[in-house]
């Protein structure tokens, strides 16, 4: 998986919240109930990595397969974990004003980390298995999906003798966003077909549209009963 | 030359650089390359100024001047910013490689002439006129090698046009098939849900991904020549001297026989090894994988333990049951809203039967419908009926191996992708064996600097440009593969330039190979266009080659084999049942010439009342996805179509939440059908 910024922000997000929430609290149990400090370190981790990971998306940027390598991951991890814990011991860090034990950070951070790092390399894909193709998000915008295509619908060749009108094809507007394309419960495979037989005398269903597939003209008129 | 400058003509010949497929331009001078659509040449390219280059007459001689150009045009190994161009030579421009040669045509007839093939009326021209509003050449007529219907096998001899089969229905001329000639046409028909015509890997992705969302085995049926999905990839890997020791050109996660891509095979490699107590094996991928692409080379699979992967999934979802035998000629919507394929099969006796086949959900995946052979050297075998000593890597050529290893020789690679750098590993285990192999590396031109793409480039080592994949990572899962799907047409076309091209994978083993050969001289590299392949009397290859340069602008390369790794033919005119059915309901193709599909990779024009025609593969090159003949560019495609099927309610299929999803994972990981 290659990651896209929205999809390393929803990572983040999504894994520090729920995994890295859960071994929080377990680390805050075995320290004896001191909740504030895990959680508030749990917390800077996120915010400190939201802006990291606008700055591993330009590294990306200058490698010719945008790509972000399982070692760089490595590399970022322990260079987060450093500069947190750096912050931690100057006491700036407002909530945290006394640092707590080098291991006990060490295992929260280290197992938060771990976990992560596994199950984005794969496990994740079992359950959502479209979250690899889009760069690790989870949500993607709706609107970026949606897209409009417009063809010119063919008029097929005449193959009748007699009086003959041309029509001018439909222009026929298709979307590849599905609720657009079929209203809520028209389960068209399902429903019985309604012939119709156009003036060239071809009979066909209502579902291949106004226009005789065959000749082209608009022939809704010429309903058998 | 002494030319009138009022007669002066130059023919440019180029190649598309995603597809290969040549092109060509006969134009009077001065001719003006760049971006913008005023110029005579328009290169789609970022790397390209908007007045990038001008080629223009001077007291009877061609001068080529770069127009103060961002990124510089190239002859040979150097920017150059006006030189005069002898007849023969090569320029660069961005990523377009061009030779030029100088045309005694008379003054009428040096207007642009397109050369017969373009001039059909085909919607192909009209559209490349019309949406592209500009000239981009005419495409070159080549040669290619046919798959034998029946064996599966490479047809030595070229055909210009591949054979068209009668078909039946009185030749299927009607665009709309009445159900009722279908029953009446005395032939069997199978009627069906899902129909998966070419039943190779991109079927089989389809196929899986109907079968993990729900569809019962019974409901699909996949049309095809070869009895495992993987049988005509595997047979050209071998050919291509991949054994089933090497490694494929495919990433840890990308699994043909796994939807999920879980456990990837660098995981299944480190797995296997350790419960065979191989474990330096084990600790040797894991490092591979951790390192890659950086401090090690990139992990690539096995191909033996792919090839077994897909057949065990196979298996699983029922393939025996699902597919059938038959050669698909030809696609017609019926007038009830689904489709009917005809297709032909070969019965015991050895007698050509025809069927047809209906369903309402038709997916394409036929594949590369040939293999391209080079026009010089296809000339040469029909010529002289010698198939022995000029090969198509494709083909399968271990006597050129063997030969060699028994009696030394020289042999001319023509071609720079990831096959030429196989062959050449290849010939250099023969030359383990036997010392006296040279190896010439024949390329069309060089290549001074690689693709350049925003803030990063490709990098280059010995005149091959170098990635680990077919594409740049990012174009499978990353925001390449974003961005190529919210571009349009226009921008499709320049993103694929810019991000294509021949290149080969960063190997240590072969960059070492390379550096020593050219150190120890039996590995050269050299430039040329070639102008003829002849044999001379005592049995050898002589290439002729122009090498546009004035000292030495002939040059005879004397070889005892010739090995073509040029690529694959993938043109929609050599796929007879995709030509018929762009014929029949006038299909717009995309500006890679190929079939042009939504993002979801429905063929658009093709929908039929709730029917629906989706495609994948090689033939949707230049649409949403930029790696659609990879595994995992295949299974892309196959989940979009699939999950917009689910979108329409298709019969039998459900979408996949997470639970279901990881019900099918366990399901797979048991072994268990779906």
């Amino acid at each position: 998986m290659t990651p896209t910024l929205l999809g390393r922000w929803q990572i983040r997000i999504f894994l520090l919240a729920t995994v890295g929430l859960l071994i929080s609290f377990l680390v805050a149990l075995s320290i004896g109930g001191n909740y504030q400090v895990p959680l508030l370190a749990l917390l800077y981790v996120l915010l400190f990595g939201l802006a990291w990971d606008v700055l591993y998306q330009v590294i990306t940027s200058y490698r010719w397969d945008r790509d972000w390598p399982t070692c760089y991951q490595v590399a970022a991890g322990v260079i987060e974990g450093a500069l947190v814990w750096a912050l931690i011991l100057t006491n700036k860090l407002p909530g945290i004003p006394e640092p707590p034990r080098f291991i006990v950070f060490l295992i929260q951070y280290g197992a938060i980390w771990l976990s992560i790092f596994l199950l984005t390399q794969g496990p994740l894909r079992i359950f959502w298995m479209n979250w690899r193709y889009q760069g690790g998000q989870w949500f993607v915008s709706r609107r970026i999906q949606t897209v409009e295509y417009s063809y010119q619908q063919p008029v097929l060749a005449s193959q009748f003798v007699g009086r003959f009108t041309p029509v001018t094809p439909p222009q026929v507007l298709r979307t590849s966003n599905p609720e657009r394309r079929q209203s809520p419960g028209d389960r068209a495979s399902l429903q019985p077909l309604q012939p119709y037989t156009c003036a060239c005398g071809f009979a066909f269903d209502r579902a291949a549209g106004n226009f005789c597939p065959r000749c082209g003209r608009l022939s809704m008129q010429q309903e058998v009963s | 030359m002494q030319v009138d400058t009022q007669t002066l003509s130059v023919r440019l010949t180029w190649s598309d650089v995603v597809t290969g497929e040549g092109r060509e331009l006969i134009a009077p001078l001065p001719v003006s390359f760049g971006r913008s659509h005023e110029n005579t040449v328009v290169l789609n390219s970022n790397e390209v100024s908007r007045r990038h280059a001008v080629l223009r007459a001077q007291d009877g001689r061609v001068i080529l001047g770069d127009l103060q150009s961002v990124n510089g045009t190239y002859v040979n190994h150097d920017r150059i910013t006006q030189v005069p161009l002898p007849s023969g030579a090569g320029f660069k421009i961005g990523p377009f490689h061009f030779i030029m040669a100088v045309e005694t045509v008379h003054p009428q007839q040096a207007s642009v002439q397109p050369s017969p093939v373009a001039q059909s009326p085909d919607r192909t021209s009209a559209f490349s006129q019309s949406f592209l509003g500009r000239l981009q050449g005419v495409p070159l007529s080549e040669s290619t090698l046919f798959f034998n219907p029946k064996t599966g096998k490479l047809i030595p001899l070229a055909s210009k046009t591949p054979v068209e089969d009668p078909l039946p229905l009185g030749g299927l001329r009607q665009p709309v098939i009445p159900m009722r000639e279908v029953y009446n046409s005395g032939l069997p028909v199978m009627e069906t849900t899902y129909l998966a015509v070419g039943a190779g890997i991109g079927s089989f992705a389809w196929v899986d991904h109907l079968r993990i969302y729900g569809a019962q085995a019974d409901q699909v049926i996949a049309l095809g020549l070869e009895p495992l999905p993987i049988g005509r990839y595997s047979r050209l890997c071998r050919n291509s001297q991949i054994p089933a020791y090497e490694r494929l050109r495919s990433h840890s996660e990308s699994c043909p026989d796994n939807i999920w891509g879980y456990p990837s095979y660098g995981v299944r490699e480190i797995w296997h090894s350790l419960t065979q107590g191989k474990i330096g094996n084990a600790l040797r991928v894991a490092w591979q994988v951790f390192g890659e692409p950086v401090i090690t080379d990139t992990y690539t699979p096995r191909s033996a333990d792919v090839f077994q992967a897909v057949e065990r999934e196979a298996h699983r979802i029922g393939w025996d049951r699902i597919l059938r035998y038959g050669k698909a000629l030809a696609l017609r919507k019926t007038d009830d809203g689904r489709y009917v394929v005809a297709s032909t099969w070969t019965d015991e006796q050895g007698q050509v039967r025809q069927q047809l086949a209906v369903a309402r959900y038709v997916h394409l995946a036929m594949g590369y419908p040939g293999i391209r052979i080079l026009d010089d050297i296809q000339q040469y075998r029909e010529r002289t009926r010698d198939v022995e000593h000029a090969v198509n890597a494709y083909e399968a050529h271990d006597h050129v191996y063997e030969h060699l290893r028994l009696h030394g020789g020289v042999v001319l690679v023509r071609g720079r992708g990831i096959v030429a750098s196989r062959v050449i590993q290849r010939l250099n285990e023969v030359r383990q064996q036997n010392p006296s192999v040279v190896i010439m590396h024949l390329h069309r031109s060089p290549v001074p600097v690689g693709h350049q793409d925003g803030r990063a480039r490709r990098s280059v080592s010995n005149h091959v440009e170098l990635q680990p994949f077919n594409w740049p990572k990012a174009c499978w899962t990353g925001s390449m593969r974003q961005q190529l799907e919210r571009a349009d047409d226009e921008e499709r076309d320049r993103l694929l330039n810019d991000w294509g091209g021949t290149t080969t994978a960063d190997r240590k083993d072969w960059q070492r190979i390379a550096n020593r050969g050219l150190r120890e001289g039996w590995y050269q590299i050299y430039f040329g266009e070639v102008k003829r392949l002849e044999r001379n009397k005592r049995g050898q290859l002589m290439t002729q080659i122009s090498t546009g340069k004035p000292n030495q602008p002939e040059l005879a390369l004397t070889t005892d084999f010739i090995i073509d790794c040029t690529g694959l033919e993938a043109s929609v005119e050599k796929n007879p049942f995709l030509k018929d059915m762009v014929d029949c309901y006038h299909l717009e193709l995309n500006p890679k010439r190929r079939l042009k599909v939504s993002n979801d990779f429905e063929v658009l024009g093709m929908s039929s009342g709730s029917g629906r025609v989706y495609a994948s593969g090689v033939m949707t090159l230049g649409g949403p996805h930029a790696a659609v003949d990879s595994f995992l560019g295949l299974q892309y495609a196959a989940l979009r179509s699939v999950e917009d099927l689910v979108a329409q309610h298709a019969p039998g299929l459900h979408s996949l939440t997470p639970i279901r999803s990881g019900a099918q994972w366990f399901r797979w990981a048991r072994g268990v059908q779906p």
